[in-house]
């Protein structure tokens, strides 16, 4: 379908069904949050039902997303054992599986068994499908990396990343892509690393992204559109077919594993439609993270979590953060929106539109590490993560645009896949506004605001019994949660004090309040932003210096 | 994982869509019935909390595991005999009610203990004891003389005699004096509270006039002879601006300005009434109006018109005592002990009260006669049309007295103890219902005691006249 992933240049009844659907989230957010309030005030009995039969969905949700967050680590932890480039061989061997995949402690352990039963099971399946695999000497990665205001101290750890997996780095090209704007010693560090690094790859280029270009915001999007638009030409010039080459967005401070690339390669060759697929890695903010504030590190470990979980349901799978897709996808849709902050997840409707909902997200198991938002000072730091998480709801910018697609007569996805995928959309937003003030604030209200005929209720006695077994029940959960916390973490080559990571274990126990005000927060700011008309600029996270 | 993520959820439903209907149930107090198993039953519970906590609990036959502060599920409804226990305190009992669906909520229940432990807090005998009403102080009298006059700090647990000896005043005779209740506040305010005390006084050149102020336990007394020319009806002043006082006589009050020395003569006229609350001047007009003055004159508010209120209101000569309370309350006592309020019905009982205290926690006014306890409160609008006209309803809750002279709200409101014939009791209210009376122990007959909710403690002559004080309500357990 061709459609203008867009909210500008829209006229009549686009316009209007645009701002509707604008406005819709940040409505039903407010009119829950609202809505329950006011109800604990004139009705709190029915309020204290409503909010029992919430609470006990909530947990019951959290049992099941659980239960699928070890499953997705444990996936991961068996990964990490997997010789990624051992199976792209055997891929390439016209899917000869007779030869076992190697591993790389030699040893057939639990782990080494399970990942060599998985992946036996696809490439046999591959095998059947008579597909075309094409070979890893035609396959490139192009890594576009965007740059604003990062210094040298962050940038160079990625390009070293890049030169150092298990992938060879002679097959990939690295962009820099900086902004016209941005400060000379910007400029400077990024010459710097270009020289000290280029030799590693195929192609090391440096971009200058000009300002003030037609069409475009000063988002991300469009710097990277911008490199990629020239990298078209680049491959064309070098007679690079698009459909070998598999394109990868990371931000400036995103170090990838050594396995990444040759998981990638695999999950590339391997997929039958890889020209309309996108490859998702699990984030992990890993850079800083022992020296990061607790609340920040708890915020962005739930983030790994939730992308962990994400990816044991790849039907439903949306681009989050730094991915990997086909360059020949990319092209096909136009590339990122220009105009749009979310890029990351926006690219991933914009292609899901283009094909008509013939296009997935690929869960790849390994991980791209970034950094933990600092801001210096605690309270800097505080409103730095806000921002961020600000941010990261505004994909709720992404909610209209799909909507008014699929409400369009050319669109020709399944109308299954449009209330499916529309409801996610829909539901993920709204949910992650409203559920932490629900539990947390709006839940205690209508024992608040009882009256008399109620607090002389067996209804005003039990109910608080019940919410705190039921929150008894959710820190199993938590405690959980704190355990795979511990198991993602670094193995740094420092030891630290034993305090330091009991301290870090407690850090979860203020889970309440930052599910509140650093996550629900930010999003319902940003649901009312989009309801208002209060379009964000984008602002680049600081880091550390 | 596709197929497992099917299962996983179609079985999170399923346990939702059965155990979450069942949860709302049986918080609402549905449960099997014992007897008969298939049916369902709507249950009550009951809520116990004590002071001391701690308590056994016996329902019937039956004594339960858990101790107070406790919730007990799932009565049939039905009557049940509620007995707790607590070593060396009398066991509590009670038949109560339960209904289903609702709650029997028992949460303030006083433990008296079986031995009451006097503690001594003078060595000196005394003859009378004065409270000195919102604050933690005691007025205490060995004699009627000056010099007999003793302050008493119930949170420092020191007292101080109100005037040295080598005070020229010391051997006065003490006639009468006026004490102004000071407005409630923290603990902080209790030890930094400024005491105001008026004596009249009978020496060997006349009547002299005292103004006597008490704080951190220095006292300062300043002679006013020169500013009352006779004896006023009353005097009165606002605690927070005591260099003003306002002085009653006949049907006039003078103001006096303590500081300057000066006196303002009849500076409000035709007075049958007043009180100062709140640095207002709350006015009974002889023609029966009821108003509101500041203390410049400028704002004048009428509160009542003389067409209500001279209809309830005796003859006029009748002085009337004011007595201004929060949420607009204003009482006017006469000299018979009726007793009138400025909202509907107005007049509230015919004779004999005695005294009133307020709570601020029900926000109701206790009310006692010479032999009966009666609660003074606003009534919830019944219908519609009534819900713009306050009204106020006397609920009469104890008729078995004998000379009821002080009472005090105990814990939270919950509790009434009052000072009969010499014998101190403790009341149980719930709601405006009465349940048990408890008696206490003997006091000084003829003295007053204080009761102090923030110490849980009862302040008292004993029968030698030794200030003593009991614990009524454990200090940890005040709320």
């Amino acid at each position: 379908m061709k459609f203008n992933f867009s909210r500008t240049g829209l006229e009549g009844k686009e316009k209007t069904l645009e701002r509707f659907f604008e406005i819709f989230p940040g409505l039903c957010s407010w009119a829950i949050l609202l809505g329950m309030f006011a109800l604990s005030f004139f009705h709190p009995f029915l309020a204290a039902v409503i909010i029992i039969a919430f609470n006990f969905y909530w947990l019951l949700k959290l049992f099941y997303l659980t239960f699928f967050l070890v499953l997705s680590y444990s996936r991961l932890s068996i990964e990490q054992e997997t010789d990624w480039m051992s199976l792209v061989g055997n891929l390439e061997r016209t899917n000869d599986v007779s030869e076992e995949p190697k591993f790389r402690n030699k040893r057939k352990s639990f782990k080494n068994k399970v990942s060599y039963w998985l992946h036996k099971k696809e490439i046999e399946a591959v095998k059947k499908s008579n597909l075309t695999v094409p070979a890893l000497s035609s396959i490139y990665q192009f890594v576009i990396i965007p740059v604003v205001k990062e210094s040298q101290s962050i940038v160079e750890p990625t390009i070293e990343g890049l030169a150092s997996g298990k992938f060879t780095p002679k097959r990939i090209i690295v962009v820099i892509t900086q902004e016209e704007r941005a400060h000379r010693e910007v400029k400077e560090a990024v010459k710097i690393i270009q020289d000290r690094y280029k030799d590693y790859f195929f192609d090391f280029l440096v971009m200058t992204h000009p300002e003030g270009l037609a069409n475009e915001a000063r988002v991300k999007g469009a710097n990277v559109s911008y490199a990629a638009k020239e990298m078209a030409e680049y491959f064309k010039a070098k007679n690079i077919l698009f459909e070998n080459v598999i394109v990868s967005c990371f931000d400036a401070d995103t170090i990838v594993s050594p396995d990444y690339f040759a998981c990638l390669t695999y999950h590339f060759m391997l997929s039958p439609n890889r020209t309309q697929a996108s490859f998702q890695p699990i984030p992990v903010y890993n850079n800083n993270i022992w020296e990061a504030s607790g609340f920040a590190r708890v915020l962005d470990v739930g983030s790994s979590f939730f992308q962990l979980i994400e990816s044991t349901n790849p039907e439903k799978l949306v681009t989050f953060s730094s991915h990997s897709m086909s360059f020949k996808a990319l092209v096909d849709v136009g590339y990122w929106p220009t105009d749009l902050i979310s890029d990351d997840s926006a690219i991933f409707w914009k292609a899901f539109i283009h094909y008509d909902g013939d296009y997935r997200v690929i869960p790849i198991y390994v991980t791209v590490s970034m950094d933990i938002v600092e801001g210096g000072s605690w309270w800097s730091t505080i409103k730095s993560v806000y921002k961020q998480k600000r941010r990261w709801a505004w994909g709720v910018e992404n909610f209209p645009i799909v909507m008014r697609s699929f409400l369009s007569p050319d669109n020709k996805v399944s109308f299954y896949n449009r209330i499916r995928y529309g409801f996610k959309l829909f539901e993920g937003h709204i949910s992650w506004a409203t559920w932490a003030f629900l539990l947390i604030v709006i839940g205690w209200f209508p024992a608040f605001f009882a009256g008399r005929e109620f607090s002389n209720s067996v209804f005003y006695y039990s109910a608080p019994r019940i919410t705190a077994i039921i929150f008894n029940l959710a820190s199993l959960s938590l405690f959980i949660s704190i355990i795979l916390s511990f198991c993602l973490l670094p193995k740094k080559k420092v030891r630290h004090h034993l305090l330091k990571k009991i301290g870090f274990a407690f850090e979860w126990l203020l889970v309440p309040l930052i599910a509140t005000f650093l996550s629900a927060l930010p999003a319902l700011d940003a649901q009312t932003r989009l309801m208002f008309g209060r379009y964000m600029e984008f602002w680049v996270s600081q880091k550390r210096q | 994982m596709l197929l497992l993520r099917k299962i996983l959820f179609y079985l999170f439903a399923l346990i939702y869509l059965l155990v979450c209907p069942l949860i709302i149930l049986y918080s609402i107090g549905y449960f099997f019935n014992p007897i008969d198993k298939t049916s369902i039953i709507k249950t009550g519970l009951i809520y116990l909390s004590t002071t001391p906590p701690g308590a056994s609990v016996y329902v019937g036959n039956r004594r339960y595991t858990q101790k107070t502060p406790t919730i007990l599920r799932d009565f049939l409804p039905g009557e049940y005999s509620l007995r707790l226990a607590l070593d060396n305190y009398k066991p509590w009992t009670k038949k109560i009610y339960v209904e289903a669906g609702k709650a029997a909520v028992y949460d303030e229940i006083i433990f008296l203990p079986k031995q009451w432990k006097q503690k001594k807090l003078l060595p000196d005998k005394f003859n009378n004891l004065i409270p000195i009403p919102g604050s933690h102080y005691l007025l205490l009298a060995k004699g009627n003389r000056v010099e007999d006059y003793f302050i008493y700090s119930c949170d420092e647990k020191k007292g101080w005699p109100l005037f040295l000896p080598s005070s020229s005043f010391g051997a006065f005779r003490v006639l009468s004096y006026f004490i102004q209740p000071l407005r409630e506040g923290g603990f902080e305010f209790a030890i930094n509270a400024k005491i105001n005390i008026f004596f009249r006084l009978d020496s060997k050149e006349g009547e002299k006039f005292l103004w006597v102020e008490f704080r951190k336990g220095k006292v300062r007394s300043e002679d006013l002879t020169e500013l009352f020319p006779r004896w006023p009806f009353d005097v009165q002043w606002d605690p927070g601006e005591s260099n003003q006082l306002f002085v009653f006589k006949n049907n006039y009050l003078n103001r006096l300005d303590v500081a300057l020395k000066a006196v303002y003569p009849r500076y409000l006229e035709n007075v049958r009434g007043y009180a100062i609350f709140d640095k207002a001047i709350y006015v009974v007009s002889e023609d029966s109006e009821l108003l509101k003055i500041d203390y410049d004159k400028r704002e004048r508010k009428v509160l009542l018109d003389s067409n209500i209120l001279s209809r309830y209101l005796p003859e006029k000569k009748n002085i009337l005592q004011v007595k201004v309370f929060p949420k607009d309350i204003i009482l006017l006592l006469g000299e018979n002990g009726e007793l009138f309020a400025n909202y509907f019905p107005h007049r509230i009982l015919e004779n004999q009260v005695r005294g009133f205290e307020f709570s601020s926690q029900n926000e109701k006014i206790l009310i006692w006669q010479k032999d009966k306890l009666a609660v003074l409160g606003f009534l919830s609008p019944e219908n519609k049309e009534e819900q713009y006209i306050e009204k106020l309803q006397l609920s009469s809750i104890f008729e078995r007295g004998q000379d009821i002279e002080q009472c005090f709200w105990v814990s939270n409101s919950s509790h009434i103890l009052f000072g009969d014939n010499g014998k101190l009791y403790l009341l149980e209210l719930k709601g405006d219902i009465t349940q048990n009376l408890h008696q206490l122990f003997e006091i000084k007959k003829r003295s007053s005691f204080l009761y102090l909710e923030q110490l849980g403690k009862i302040y008292f002559l004993d029968n030698s006249g030794i200030l003593s004080s009991v614990e009524l309500i454990p200090k940890k357990e005040i709320k």
